[in-house]
């Protein structure tokens, strides 16, 4: 049963240290989880604070907007909710964590596929209306970097996009990102190369 | 533990795993000697590495710049509705308990329902019983042109008394033949 520290390092070379265990008096996610289940909301509050920046941020990444972000965020954790009792620790695959964030990527999956079906429905209108004109307060507010690697990101394709953010934000080893997409080790490794390589290439040529 | 080497496909395969530091140990010591007898590879992982850094570095000022909400709101939405739903959970156990007192209320009710039932139909039984054991009622109905067999069935069927005379008897026996013939020719 792996059990995860509060703050979690992001970084895409240094991968989650396995079993961790979290400070003394700090409850494990399992823990929480079990408290949750019995219906205990401090619990529920406690994981949702544990998970808000990583999550928040690699919804963020995936959606490009903090509205439909903020959403997903909700839609994940009422899944998690409504899944709980469902959720085995002793399956394996990465213990919460990754079906956390399993369950995030498929809100995600979700959200264009509908944006896929309306895009086709309204014939790119909608996404020249969003490109153009997003609603002030759905708008992140956003430093040049960030632009940059915005527009970067928005150019990769979905699949490598997601595997780059799922193991930059989540972490997770890249066996378990193969296994919650559903992909061969080797295609999630392809991808990953494919998406740093296009993406330092952005960035490079945004930089001249 | 089992070498995953063999099933990657390329050296970036490789050396991504190489670097996220996920290989087993067997399959790392080999990378590590690979590296030092092979420049091309080396350079291949130290290109790979400046990349990883490079991305790492982008995306961390990227994200610091990026000011996200706090996760207070998000969780007392949690919160609220985990509460919300332990109190539907509470209220559906109660309501499934609630049959339950009503069994108990039921008992003598079901059991009362079932005696009457039981009764009823051996009363039913008993009844039908009592009615075979009963010998059909002797066939008295008057001669009539239009019925003549009556007569003659009803004494066919009636069972003789012990002293009934035998010329008497003989007589009747005259006049149903009579009457049979009279009706028939």
């Amino acid at each position: 049963m792996t059990t995860q520290p509060t703050e979690m390092p992001l970084s895409l070379i240094k991968p989650m240290p396995e079993g961790q265990i979290g400070p003394v008096g700090v409850e494990t996610d399992e823990f929480l989880l079990g408290r949750l289940r019995d219906g205990d909301a401090m619990a529920g509050e406690k994981l949702v604070l544990r998970y808000h920046e990583p999550l928040m941020r690699y919804l963020l990444r995936l959606t490009g907007q903090a509205t439909q972000a903020d959403e997903l965020h909700q839609q994940t954790w009422l899944s998690v909710l409504e899944h709980i009792e469902k959720f085995n620790p002793a399956s394996g695959g990465g213990g919460f964590k990754s079906w956390l964030f399993r369950i995030a990527t498929n809100k995600a999956n979700d959200l264009w596929r509908s944006r896929a079906r309306q895009r086709n429905a309204h014939e790119g209108l909608t996404r020249v209306t969003e490109q153009q004109a997003p609603h002030a307060g759905h708008r992140m507010e956003a430093s040049e970097d960030e632009l940059r690697l915005r527009e970067a990101m928005a150019r990769l394709p979905e699949s490598q996009r997601q595997v780059l953010m799922l193991r930059y934000y989540s972490g997770l080893k890249f066996v378990e990102i193969a296994d919650m997409l559903g992909c061969p080790l080797n295609t999630a490794l392809g991808r990953m190369h494919k998406a740093m390589t296009k993406l330092k290439q952005m960035m490079e040529n945004t930089d001249r | 533990m089992a070498s995953l080497l063999t099933n990657l496909e390329n050296n970036e395969a490789v050396l991504l795993m190489y670097l996220a530091n996920e290989l087993p140990a067997d399959d790392r010591a080999e990378v590590e000697s690979l590296l030092q007898s092979d420049p091309h590879f080396r350079s291949q992982l130290e290109e790979l590495h400046a990349s990883y850094a490079a991305l790492d570095s982008a995306i961390g000022q990227a994200d610091a710049s990026l000011h996200l909400s706090s996760g207070f709101s998000s969780a007392r939405d949690f919160g609220e509705a985990v509460r919300k739903r332990h109190e539907a959970q509470a209220n559906s156990r109660a309501k499934e308990l609630v049959p339950h007192h009503r069994q108990i209320w039921w008992y003598p009710v079901a059991t009362a329902a079932i005696v009457a039932i039981g009764m009823s139909i051996w009363w039913y039984v008993a009844s039908s019983q009592e009615m075979r054991s009963i010998d059909p009622p002797a066939y008295t109905s008057e001669w009539t042109p239009e019925n003549p067999e009556s007569a003659y069935v009803s004494r066919m069927f009636t069972p003789v008394p012990e002293d009934t005379n035998q010329s008497e008897l003989r007589r009747e026996l005259e006049v149903v033949k009579y009457l049979r013939t009279e009706t028939l020719w």
